[in-house]
């Protein structure tokens, strides 16, 4: 089971029509609540300086949330939250909808869980490309004075 | 001397603006770029673009290239002008460097490192020849390239987070010590900078500054108005995992990844007079984007200004109040461009003048 800190990368590696649709047909017969305002705008990107340990801001980024509230017909409630750097309330309230399902495996959470899977497995992907950008390109450069060279790498 | 405000000129400014729509699209058989390929084939151009800005947004950047035509500072201005209208939702917790999944880490420091030095994406060690065949480039040649790039790979990718370089130096006792109670860092885009500033408003300042004006400032430092004499210790360019706290749990959540260049130098020791034991000065660049030029000015001033700040300043680069106040490509553009507006009042009331002291000369 991948663990929910990397539900929303996983998810984001689908396009967001795909989640949200998924999120729209699985509330087909769940009621959705807000528990706050759906809000879209910037987050200040704090860094630690890699020498002092110091932190100040880097810049801006998009920033979208969501916290939503899923009811059945039980009146059964049941809370799902999510962030995500993108523009699009939708988006934020279809990934809350999935949090929701997939952290209280309410009914449909094995379609989240399998898209989750999927999207880690594109992820996976980008990170072994950047791994094999570092291994093509590992250097191991010589001095002057040594008689062997880098060859090999 | 006051300035006036002018009227008219409204049908000829609406044709000015349609006219620049014209330049942009009059080769009548070309196609429209499309924001991906500004973003991927302007990889350089759509970074400083993302880091003057000072937003991480890489699908308005590259609309803002597209936008301005290819004017950096234009581009960076909308940026800037498009987060205005945003609203402030939060702050993220404290990210680090140490977290990037890296695409390149070299050191001028140490030929051996812990990992490994790879090169990654680099013109480093290209002969600047034009490669002619470009000229004339097939979509299917274009396609290839990647498709060969991914088959001709070794068998192992290597992990993508590694140590930092200086952690070695600073566990051998020869770099300061870290700050034990750092300052909240100060938020440039809502405090107006007052001097003297705190460091934290620098590196933001810095961060988001023109390349072009930040890099012929620390220039000037490396030719000899200055004597930080850096090493490299670090660069390393690479994605940052954004984390958020989840909003039910509180528990950090990956929101996205940004692409951003870091540098750490290393600079000629200090040896103060009431220090114990000398160590070597140190400076901090970084910036969104891959903009390797950029971090690497960003952490000689910033070691500059930590001079400056501690004596006085002995060199323009080392005074905060001259780097951060003219390293801002929207400010020094606006006040340069604003020389193209009508100042027909003001330079009548100069003729005047000076046809009145010729007349009283004569």
């Amino acid at each position: 089971m991948i663990p929910q800190n990397h539900w929303v990368r996983a998810l984001t590696a689908h396009s967001p029509q795909t989640i949200q649709s998924l999120a729209e047909r699985l509330t087909l017969n769940w009621k959705v609540n807000f528990k706050a305002l759906p809000q879209a705008g910037l987050s200040l990107l704090q860094m630690e300086d890699g020498v002092f340990h110091e932190p100040y801001y880097l810049g801006e980024i998009p920033l979208v949330s969501a916290w939503i509230e899923l009811t059945n017909s039980a009146q059964e409630s049941f809370e799902g939250a999510a962030q995500v750097m993108h523009d699009s309330e939708e988006l934020a309230i279809a990934l809350a909808i999935c949090d929701a399902i997939m952290t209280h495996h309410l009914p449909g959470w094995q379609n989240i869980a399998e898209l989750i899977q999927q999207g880690m497995e594109k992820r996976i992907w980008e990170d072994q490309q950047r791994g094999l950008m570092l291994a093509k390109t590992r250097v191991n450069f010589s001095l002057l004075s040594q008689e062997e060279d880098d060859a090999g790498y | 001397m006051g300035y006036i405000a002018i009227k008219g000129g409204e049908t000829a400014i609406g044709q000015a603006q349609e006219l620049l729509e014209f330049l942009r699209t009059h080769s009548f058989t070309a196609n429209p770029l499309s924001l991906d390929q500004i973003q991927h084939q302007l990889h350089f151009l759509h970074s400083r673009v993302l880091s003057e800005g000072g937003l991480y947004h890489p699908e308005l950047a590259s609309l803002a290239i597209k936008q301005s035509m290819g004017d950096t500072l234009e581009a960076a201005f909308y940026l800037r002008a498009y987060r205005s209208t945003r609203p402030r939702l939060s702050e993220t917790p404290l990210q680090g460097g140490k977290n990037m999944r890296l695409i390149r880490r070299i050191s001028a420091a140490f030929k051996d490192i812990p990992g490994g030095q790879m090169l990654g994406p680099t013109s480093d060690y290209l002969q600047r020849l034009f490669r002619f065949e470009l000229l004339d480039e097939s979509p299917e040649q274009f396609r290839k390239i990647a498709k060969s790039w991914l088959q001709e790979t070794p068998k192992e990718a290597l992990p993508t987070t590694f140590p930092k370089v200086l952690e070695s130096l600073r566990q051998e006792g020869l770099l300061p010590s870290v700050s034990e109670c750092p300052n909240r860092p100060f938020d440039i885009t809502r405090e107006p900078i007052v001097f003297p500033v705190t460091r934290s408003a620098a590196l933001a300042t810095m961060a988001r500054a023109e390349t072009g004006s930040i890099l012929a400032i620390a220039y000037s430092n490396m030719r000899g108005y200055g004597d930080i004499h850096p090493t490299v210790a670090e660069l390393r360019v690479g994605y940052l995992p954004v984390q958020m706290p989840h909003l039910v749990t509180g528990e950090l959540i990956e929101v996205g990844e940004i692409l951003m260049t870091e540098c750490e130098v290393v600079a000629m020791y200090d040896a103060e007079p009431n220090q114990n034991t000398p160590t070597f000065g140190l400076g901090y660049g970084a910036c969104f984007g891959h903009n390797e030029v950029k971090a690497i000015a960003m952490a000689i001033l910033d070691r500059a200004l930590q001079k400056g700040m501690k004596h006085s300043p002995d060199h323009p680069s080392e005074d905060p109040e001259f780097v951060l106040l003219h390293i801002d490509g929207i400010e020094s553009m606006g006040f340069a461009s604003h020389y193209k507006l009508p100042h027909y009042v003001t330079f009548q009331s100069d003729l005047d003048r000076l046809r009145s002291t010729q007349n009283q000369s004569r």
